[in-house]
């Protein structure tokens, strides 16, 4: 059973995973109903109930009722977090990466996006090392792109100037945060 | 020889403007190319092997306009289209325009937005490999 099938619903999954996919974005009510998928009236309620508990910020355009997810809410960093690992990011990225999974040694996120400070405008950056080359990766990952809805950028290394200790730059990514894709990886190729 | 039918399409949206053919001109952007290949061969540093591989790709996609009697429209956006477009013409395959295109965005962030994270070796390696294949591709393409 998927992990996150543990303490949320699919449309759960479906609702926060539109939202986590662009911080910072409000979105109409129709939009995140149609991505929830279930029936308009329990998908109300359930936006209804995450305004109230102040997992949700609203405002009001005209008419329209916006929403977004509101980062000041006491466990958004947690259920982000959750979410990255899972069905938000560590899965789309690791199902387009599968056919690689054996000629890979590391996968991960890094930057804005592991260290929590991105927008919904900022690239995903991917590191990936092994033996693999970007007509590889290439074609993957812009299947991966195009379900995430935002820019991934990969920085492909091999194994040899992964081990490179004299680089400052490399140090950094390989010592910053990361959401780690290894496991999802080798969970997706078996 | 009539340029392609996607050619005038990019035309009537303003992507690419009308531009007069100079077979000396044709020569210089191919001669170019030739010396940006030669150069990114022998650079010792991987950003300057791939700017040196992305600017002698743009020579090559400047020849095959020219040959056809166009270039990039004015507004930003339109170098992108313009490469697409002359990759599409000299037959490159899904894969490597995919990973042109990537390539482009990395030539794009280093240059106008991010510099890090920086070029790699990979970035560097496929752009040159492109590079040397889509040049012989135009030579054939404009009989050059």
């Amino acid at each position: 059973m998927p992990p996150l099938d543990a303490l949320l619903s699919p449309p759960e999954q479906r609702l926060l995973t539109t939202l986590l996919g662009r911080p910072g974005q409000d979105f109409g009510t129709v939009e995140l109903l149609d991505r929830m998928g279930n029936s308009r009236s329990a998908g109300s309620a359930l936006l209804n109930r995450w305004v109230a508990c102040g997992l949700l910020r609203e405002r009001k355009l005209g008419n329209q009722r916006r929403l977004a997810m509101n980062a000041e809410f006491l466990l958004y960093p947690e259920i982000r977090r959750m979410v990255q690992k899972t069905v938000g990011m560590a899965e789309p990225l690791a199902r387009a990466l599968a056919p690689l999974a054996e000629r890979l040694k590391e996968a991960f996120v890094f930057g804005s996006v592991a260290a929590g400070q991105d927008s919904s405008t900022s690239d995903i950056d991917l590191a990936l090392v092994g033996d693999v080359n970007l007509f590889d990766v290439s074609p993957l990952v812009d299947a991966a792109q195009a379900e995430l809805g935002r820019a991934v950028h990969v920085s492909l290394y091999s194994p040899e100037e992964w081990s490179h200790d004299g680089d400052a730059i490399l140090l950094a990514i390989r010592n910053g945060p990361r959401l780690d894709l290894m496991e999802e990886l080798r969970g997706q190729a078996g | 020889m009539a340029r392609p039918v996607e050619y005038e399409g990019l035309l009537k949206i303003g992507s690419l403007k009308t531009a007069v053919r100079n077979a000396a001109s044709i020569a210089q952007f191919l001669g170019t190319a030739d010396d940006m290949l030669a150069s990114a061969q022998g650079a010792p540093r991987e950003s300057a092997r791939f700017l040196l591989a992305y600017e002698g790709m743009f020579n090559v996609v400047m020849a095959v306009l020219e040959f056809h009697e166009v270039r990039p429209g004015d507004a930003g956006g339109h170098r992108v289209t313009a490469i697409q477009r002359v990759a599409a013409d000299l037959q490159l395959d899904a894969v490597k325009q995919s990973v042109l295109a990537r390539l482009h965005d990395v030539r794009n962030r280093v240059t106008y937005r991010q510099p890090l994270p920086p070029i790699t070796k990979a970035d560097a390696d496929a752009m040159q490999a492109l590079l040397a294949e889509l040049l012989p591709a135009a030579r054939v393409l404009i009989g050059a």
